[in-house]
């Protein structure tokens, strides 16, 4: 049991990490694309901003990027099968679902090619991906301690 | 033309509010449509920022004043003299219902005061420390934060297509949050004493609410004539020059 139980969580770590880790790509090409230095030149347009924002907004903007490092984060705790990376999961989840960034990145990379897209059903879908990724986390860390 | 106590008279800083949201009836409070027209605006258009701002100031200055059977915070009730130009003397107002009265110049003949000249001419120390010269400073502003965190999920929502950039790294995640920018009339530092004379004239203290929006606008400064800013685009300090009429 506890065998099967590991292969599942080397599979489910890897996925959630494998997916992280091509949010981080995507946005790196995209911005190399466009003539950026990925992350710095976003980091000096925020700061540009920042002085026209009220106090809610900057703290918007302070948590999009606690989001965004702990992005890094998670992908290398999955990537690398530590148990902490559910922690930091589960910690990035409220965020996922305010700011709109899928767990399963792919729906970011598959919109791209739909230009039409409908921001509901995009919202519903980011709902629905947060769900499984929690319920998968969870039920690993159950059936472990059952096991 | 009746005259009215000051205790029916809505002191400037809560007829604001009032008339703010009568704007949208015009038709709920006596006269309104008459300070809509003149402050250049018609029933359609007093609901742009810039129509409505002229709209508030005349109220925020005391040009037009108020007149209900229960104010929140009458004018006899001054107790500060905030509203010392105003509650100097009795006057003649309006009509009997709720209505926004304007100080015509009849009205001063009969019910004697309110003016500028009429004020700056009577050798009254108190009411020339409280009116005059001077500039409109920052005082205050206040934005709208629930509203403008709506509007900002729901710009998010559409920018999920933007390829390599990060929420919040492009003035468009901001567009239409919303503040108010709050202007206090202060007296002229002592190196601008020479803006006096054709400076506009204000009871000191009186503010002014000017509603912003975050647009991309024009903006000769930039290469691509265009920025993100709030507008109307307003300076810090504002040095307003007097009119004819003042």
């Amino acid at each position: 049991m506890k065998v099967e139980n590991s292969d599942c969580k080397s599979v489910v770590w890897f996925v959630w990490g494998g997916l992280d880790a091509l949010y981080l790509v995507w946005y790196v090409l995209g911005s190399l694309r466009h003539k950026k230095i990925p992350y710095l030149t976003d980091l000096e347009n925020t700061l540009a901003l920042l002085g026209e924002l009220g106090s809610a907004q900057v703290a918007m903007v302070a948590l999009s990027w606690v989001l965004q490092l702990s992005i890094f984060v998670s992908c290398f705790l999955f990537l690398t099968r530590r148990d902490a990376a559910r922690w930091v999961a589960y910690s990035q989840l409220p965020l996922r679902l305010f700011f709109i960034v899928p767990s399963v990145s792919v729906l970011l990379v598959g919109v791209q090619f739909f230009p039409g897209y409908s921001p509901l059903l995009m919202i519903v879908l980011v709902v629905v991906s947060e769900v499984i990724k929690f319920w998968s986390l969870r039920k690993l860390n159950v059936r472990h301690v059952a096991g | 033309m009746s005259a009215f106590s000051l205790a029916r008279i809505e002191s400037p800083f809560f007829a604001l509010s009032d008339v703010e949201r009568s704007l949208f009836y015009p038709m709920e409070i006596d006269g309104l449509i008459d300070l809509i027209s003149e402050s250049g605006s018609s029933i359609e258009q007093c609901l742009y920022e810039q129509d409505k701002a002229r709209i508030l100031e005349a109220v925020s200055r005391g040009d037009w004043l108020l007149v209900t059977n229960s104010p929140f915070s009458p004018l006899s009730q001054d107790t500060f003299g905030i509203y010392a130009h105003l509650t100097g003397k009795s006057f003649s107002l309006g009509t009997p219902a709720r209505s926004p009265a304007k100080l015509t110049n009849d009205e001063l003949k009969q019910g004697e005061p309110l003016t500028m000249a009429n004020i700056m001419g009577r050798d009254n120390r108190k009411a020339s420390t409280q009116f005059g010269a001077g500039k409109w400073v920052k005082k205050e502003i206040d934005y709208d934060g629930i509203r403008n965190t709506l509007a900002v999920l729901i710009n998010r929502s559409g920018s999920l297509i933007d390829e390599g950039r990060l929420i919040f790294s492009d003035g468009k995640d901001f567009t239409n949050t919303t503040r108010t920018l709050i202007q206090e009339w202060v007296p002229l530092a002592n190196d601008e004493l020479s803006y006096e004379t054709g400076s506009a004239m204000h009871a000191y203290g009186s503010l002014r609410r000017i509603k912003q929006r975050f647009q991309e606008s024009e903006d000769e400064w930039r290469e691509t004539g265009k920025s993100w800013h709030w507008v109307p685009a307003t300076a810090d300090t504002v040095y307003e020059r007097r009119t004819d009429e003042q």
